[in-house]
């Protein structure tokens, strides 16, 4: 008998290391899925004076882009269609026309014209509507001028390059984990209205993205529903459905 | 036969707990903070409290003061070692406090950005050199206790030392608020991901 007990101790022992392995691999993969949320960015970092970064520097305009991240402890998470359909005053899927990008407060901001293809809450088919997404890429210059710490006299991002070259070298923030809202891509928006501070410094109200990017979904990646926060894997018919049921 | 079946089921029950407690947490592909933690008994790092955040004083230092004494409260010791310094340039943690309103912000409780000298870096790209950690009174005076509120602080100090959002695991303090934490203080899986960074 005790034979036999000492034999199942050693087989669950067997057992364990392999599921030790199991796990360990999840774990590594669980980081890798982190790294894989910003392939999907294509976020480029820059080779800066005593960054340890190894990404190499390209010739290419549009590559100097210094991307910044935040790690934000939310207030609120949206967990299904529903609870961010009670929450949004606008629900449309259009196509981004037109966006600006500035600084908002302490945020970059982007501010785009979305054209209406479907309609689901207060608003109707064809309509240009001006709506606000977190996150945004704007010049470096205008960062500078807009970032200075004034409790410390600090200056964000001072790059060590001749000053002709900084006018090249652009910002990129996002908040979350979606992408940056993008001309000529096809969205839905689920939008609320929010105090903003416009491009001017002054507070007004503006329908933004519900949950920073939470009411935010590109309908073009690979034709589902893209965001990750929801996990909401479902196809876009089958997600619209969700968002007319009453 | 039915003892050696118990004995089976119970000996894998057993296992299978003590290694997901192992393995539950996430870094920030691995990157740390230049010069690591402290090393406690031996060397520490500093963390300062600007004016604007003097009101959570109390509760800045409960935060930490979970994260550092852990041997007696959890039996797993880490080499966090941190003290409060009035000297900004002594600090590698600087706290803040403002009422943050607009979007994108009015939807936070707080949030870290992470430093290399003078140049706001990207964490998962890079290890860093100190951080800003930002709490927003508008939102966290609503919690109704300050427990609460001392979560939100634990958590962000867990991003200042290399720990990733745990959303999977709500006994975690680096899963967020709005994910349904239930913990106001560092647990155990969140002590053995330090020790595994550092």
């Amino acid at each position: 008998m005790k034979l036999k007990i000492i034999y199942v101790i050693a087989s669950v022992a067997v057992l364990g290391v392999c599921g030790l392995g199991i796990l360990v691999k999840g774990n590594v993969e669980n980081k890798a899925q982190v790294s894989n949320v910003l392939i999907t960015s294509k976020m480029n970092m820059l080779k800066q004076e005593g960054n340890v970064s190894t990404e190499k520097l390209t010739s290419s305009i549009d590559d100097k882009i210094i991307d910044v991240q935040t790690h934000v402890d939310l207030i609120k998470s949206y967990r299904d269609v529903n609870e961010l359909r009670m929450a949004a005053q606008i629900i449309v899927t259009g196509d981004v026309l037109s966006l600006k990008s500035y600084m908002s407060d302490m945020a970059i901001i982007t501010e785009y014209k979305i054209k209406v293809t479907e309609a689901y809450k207060n608003a109707n088919v064809g309509d240009i509507l001006t709506l606000v997404s977190a996150g945004g890429i704007i010049p470096y210059d205008e960062y500078m001028s807009k970032t200075v710490d004034k409790a410390e006299n600090i200056k964000n991002f001072e790059i060590k390059e001749p000053k002709a070259k900084l006018s090249l070298y652009k910002i990129r923030t996002t908040m979350g984990k979606n992408q940056i809202i993008e001309v000529g891509k096809k969205y839905t928006i689920f939008a609320n209205e929010q105090n903003v501070i416009d491009e001017n410094g002054k507070q007004t109200l503006k329908y933004c993205t519900v949950g920073v990017d939470q009411g935010q979904f590109n309908n073009e990646k690979d034709g589902s529903v893209n965001n990750i926060s929801l996990n909401y894997k479902d196809n876009i018919n089958q997600f619209k459905k969700e968002i007319l049921r009453k | 036969m039915k003892k050696l079946v118990l004995i089976f089921i119970c000996s894998i029950v057993l296992l299978l707990n003590i290694t997901i407690q192992t393995f539950a947490y996430v870094t920030i592909n691995d990157h740390v903070i230049n010069g690591g933690v402290g090393d406690y008994g031996n060397a520490r790092r500093n963390y300062y409290i600007n004016s604007s955040a003097m009101n959570y004083s109390n509760i800045i230092d409960g935060a930490m003061n979970d994260w550092i004494y852990t041997t007696s409260r959890l039996g797993i010791t880490t080499p966090i070692s941190y003290r409060k310094t009035t000297s900004k340039a002594n600090s590698v943690m600087d706290i803040y406090a403002g009422s943050y309103t607009n979007y994108p912000y009015g939807y936070a409780n707080g949030w870290t950005e992470f430093w290399l000298y003078q140049s706001e870096v990207i964490p998962y790209h890079q290890n860093w050199g100190w951080n800003k950690v930002y709490l927003n009174i508008y939102n966290i005076n609503k919690l109704n206790n300050s427990d609460s509120r001392k979560g939100v602080i634990a958590h962000e100090m867990g991003h200042c030392f290399g720990l990733n959002e745990n959303n999977n695991n709500r006994y975690s303090i680096m899963c967020q608020m709005s994910e349904g934490r239930l913990v106001t203080e560092s647990r155990p899986d969140d002590l053995h991901g330090i020790n595994y960074l550092y």
